[in-house]
């Protein structure tokens, strides 16, 4: 009765996306499906943080790091939309003889990001070979973000003599400087970046698995994974909002080849393919790759995420009827996102794909329980399963690196 | 059995919100950005009626007078820092020039003012007026701060004459002593006045004659206690007669305005505010066209800063024109100082 080990990941998927990419594996998919009939309820948990990730050159940074930045008097200057106090203090530097393009000090932040996602999800064996599920993901998220800006000593000096010519315009700037991400932030209509701490509901995928075969020496399953966007999507008015929905529809076909090498080893290969319908959305457009802030907005943007596909490895090992242990590689790939607007140039559009390009390889690791067998027997009252696992990304770009925990726990009847 | 595997599951229902209670990392980010002393304005030092005649009042220029066109074109961002920079760099030698120009004006003064006066000092005690001509229509024998005297006694006293070419003497050197102020002063302080000149005419050039406020022509600010409750500003009509308060007027050529109540067409100025930890006065005026029926054309708001020296007063800061006409606002400077001198009752 190897049909009843379905596991989480069935239902859910094996892998956690975040609002349209890749992420860390958070299970591993089987073949198995529910017999006829057979209903399992299900609470998944997955804990992250979201502080580290793979850049576009495969380096390990903090998410914080684009706002780390050397800033020229020029790029303070062109962030500012004051225009008589731009010109001032414009007039004034040209006045020292001090070029725009000095830097005049650098900007920091620090953003940690706490997400916990709790899964409910429900299941249903149709027939023998067909389960079909829904699950919807509620997500918890716990922002942290510090933000500053260290002045140069030529910068200190000027704001001192600029201090003797006129104290008010003086405290005006320095307000201004006191937190140069904030101003342009605030500049650009975005609010503040701060502590934030929300619950809300995620993207509803509704699944359906097929057991296309049944074998002694194998077994393999299709399942397919609508995503519908329920949750809540990025609000363009918040630099960092981590949105538990990407505000379209997906749609993810995979293919999950099992091979029984004893009667306690399995081998399992799952290849999926999503695709990320294009839709239409309200964005920002960056200034250009590098300043990707921008005042200006595009209620109607058309948008096309990239394509994922993605491909696993795994191994499950169960000593006992009780106990199971699991390791997964997995190697994913998601194209570019590509953007299209009437609001500017076509090359702004085109920034918004920048680094959105992802490339992954994952390990995972799990540990099983399961009572199945055990109420097979009759020695047990209920059947349930429990799964604990860590997901790591050990390589990749545009990708997290942070560790994803997941804990879930199935109840048949 | 039951029981155990039914409180496992609780348990592990109870893991799936754990990471709830975990808590997020403190961010942490280095700051130190530039810090600006701290101002040391005391209201305490503004007490008293201040009044300054012609301001120098004037929008940034925003267009130049192009040739070819034979038209004014607007000036692109960069090129109106570079006006301004102009504008700042003459104001500043300008100012860099007065100061030295005064103060060196005084330093000569200062130098020769001490000879002249010891020499004067000497001519006195020498009784050189008692030795002019009394047939001389300018001498005034018995009036000893007359310095220099056309004619002698005619005598041949030896006394008397040796006197008389000491007198003659002082006289020549107290003249000798005003030509070498002159020409010090030629030859040092002309230098300085025609840098003083240039660099006002180059602010004058750079501005240009349709940026500047050629009609507002006084601004006179009287600060402390107020007689009665009859100003606008900080809630006065609220406050006991005697708390210190503040009356802004200003003056344009055709009419004034004022902030203080019940005196005619006086009181149109409106948004007074003071902030008396910085110093800082903000205040709106209506534009009226007053060969117009006293038509009302715009608003001027004033953002100022008070800044004593002594007895003296320096203002400045921003102005800020609006014409209803255009909608349109344009910026500009204004500076003024002037003696704080003591309210008169």
């Amino acid at each position: 009765m190897a049909f009843w080990t379905i596991i989480f990941s069935s239902l859910v998927g094996s892998s956690f996306c975040w609002a349209g990419g890749l992420s860390a594996p958070i299970s591993i998919n089987t073949t198995a499906v529910l017999p006829k009939g057979v209903r399992s309820v299900q609470v998944g948990g997955i804990t992250t943080t979201v502080d580290g990730w793979f850049n576009d050159f495969g380096l390990s940074t903090g998410v914080a790091e684009p706002f780390n930045q050397e800033l020229s008097y020029s790029r303070l200057l062109q962030a500012e939309n004051d225009e008589n106090l731009k010109l001032n203090v414009e007039s004034q530097l040209r006045n020292q003889g001090v070029p725009l393009e000095t830097i005049a000090g650098n900007s920091y932040a620090d953003i940690n990001t706490l997400v916990v996602a709790t899964i409910p999800a429900m299941a249903y064996g149709l027939t023998d070979r067909w389960t079909v599920a829904f699950a919807v993901p509620i997500v918890y998220t716990n922002i942290d973000a510090e933000t500053g800006f260290v002045g140069r000593d030529q910068l200190q000096e000027l704001v001192t003599d600029f201090s003797t010519k006129s104290r008010k315009q003086t405290q005006l700037i320095q307000s201004k400087l006191k937190d140069v991400i904030a101003t342009e932030l605030a500049n650009k209509g975005y609010q503040p970046l701060e502590d934030r701490e929300r619950t809300e509901v995620g993207d509803l995928r509704l699944i359906a698995k097929y057991l296309a075969a049944k074998e002694l020496s194998y077994s393999w399953a299709i399942s397919n994974t609508l995503t519908v966007p329920t949750g809540r999507v990025r609000d363009i008015d918040f630099i960092v909002d981590p949105a538990p929905g990407d505000g379209q529809v997906d749609l993810s076909i995979a293919s999950i080849f099992e091979v029984p090498v004893t009667s306690k080893l399995r081998l399992i290969n799952q290849t999926s393919y999503t695709i990320q319908f294009a839709d239409v959305i309200d964005t920002r457009i960056p200034v250009n790759q590098i300043e990707r802030a921008s005042a200006d907005i595009d209620e109607g943007a058309n948008r096309d995420l990239g394509d994922i596909i993605s491909t696993s490895f795994a191994a499950l090992y169960a000593p006992t009827d009780l106990f199971n242990f699991g390791a997964s590689y997995t190697l994913g790939y998601k194209e570019r996102d590509r953007w299209r607007g009437v609001n500017a140039s076509a090359d702004r559009y085109w920034a918004l794909g920048v680094e959105t390009e992802q490339f992954m390889q994952a390990v995972y690791l799990q540990a099983g329980l399961s009572t199945v067998e055990l109420f097979k027997r009759k020695a047990f009252f209920l059947p349930m399963m429990a799964n604990l696992g860590v997901g790591q990304v050990v390589d990749g770009r545009n990708v997290r690196n942070d560790p994803l925990w997941s804990m879930n726990m199935t109840l048949f009847f | 059995m039951k029981i155990i595997f039914t409180n496992t599951i609780l348990v592990l229902l109870g893991l799936q919100f754990l990471g709830c209670s975990i808590d997020v990392k403190k961010a942490n980010a280095p700051t130190d950005p530039p810090k600006v002393a701290k101002s040391f304005f005391s209201s305490s030092q503004i007490v008293g009626h201040f009044r300054a005649s012609a301001p120098v009042m004037f929008l940034w220029p925003v267009d130049r007078w192009d040739e070819a066109a034979q038209a004014f074109v607007p000036l692109s961002f960069s090129e109106q820092a570079e006006v301004r920079k102009n504008i700042v760099k003459a104001s500043e030698d300008k100012a860099f020039y007065e100061a030295e120009f005064f103060a060196t004006e005084k330093q000569l003064d200062e130098k020769y003012l001490g000879l002249q006066e010891s020499l004067k000092q000497e001519y006195v005690a020498d009784r050189c007026y008692a030795l002019c001509d009394p047939f001389e229509l300018s001498c005034f024998p018995g009036k000893p701060e007359t310095f220099f005297q056309d004619a002698w006694i005619d005598t041949d006293d030896p006394e008397e004459l040796a006197l008389i070419e000491k007198c003659i003497a002082n006289e020549n050197e107290r003249r000798g002593l005003e030509a070498d102020q002159t020409e010090e002063e030629e030859v040092i302080l002309d230098p300085i006045e025609a840098k003083m000149i240039a660099a006002n005419e180059s602010l004058l050039a750079t501005v240009g004659n349709r940026n500047f406020f050629n009609d507002f022509t006084t601004l006179e600010l009287v600060y402390g206690p107020v007689a009665s409750c009859e100003v606008v500003p900080n809630d006065c009509l609220d406050i006991d007669p005697g708390q210190t308060g503040l009356v802004v007027k200003v003056l344009f050529t055709g009419g004034g305005f004022s902030n203080v109540l019940n005196s005619g067409q006086d009181h149109q100025i409106s948004e007074v505010d003071f902030d008396q930890e910085n110093g800082f006065l903000t205040f709106k005026v209506p534009l009226i066209d007053f060969a117009d029926e006293n038509r009302v054309t715009g608003e001027l708001f004033f953002d100022l800063e008070l800044n004593p020296k002594g007895k003296e007063l320096i203002v400045g800061g921003d102005i800020r024109r609006t014409l209803y006409a255009t909608g349109k606002t344009r910026v500009g400077r204004i500076s003024a100082s002037g003696p704080i001198m003591p309210i008169e009752n």
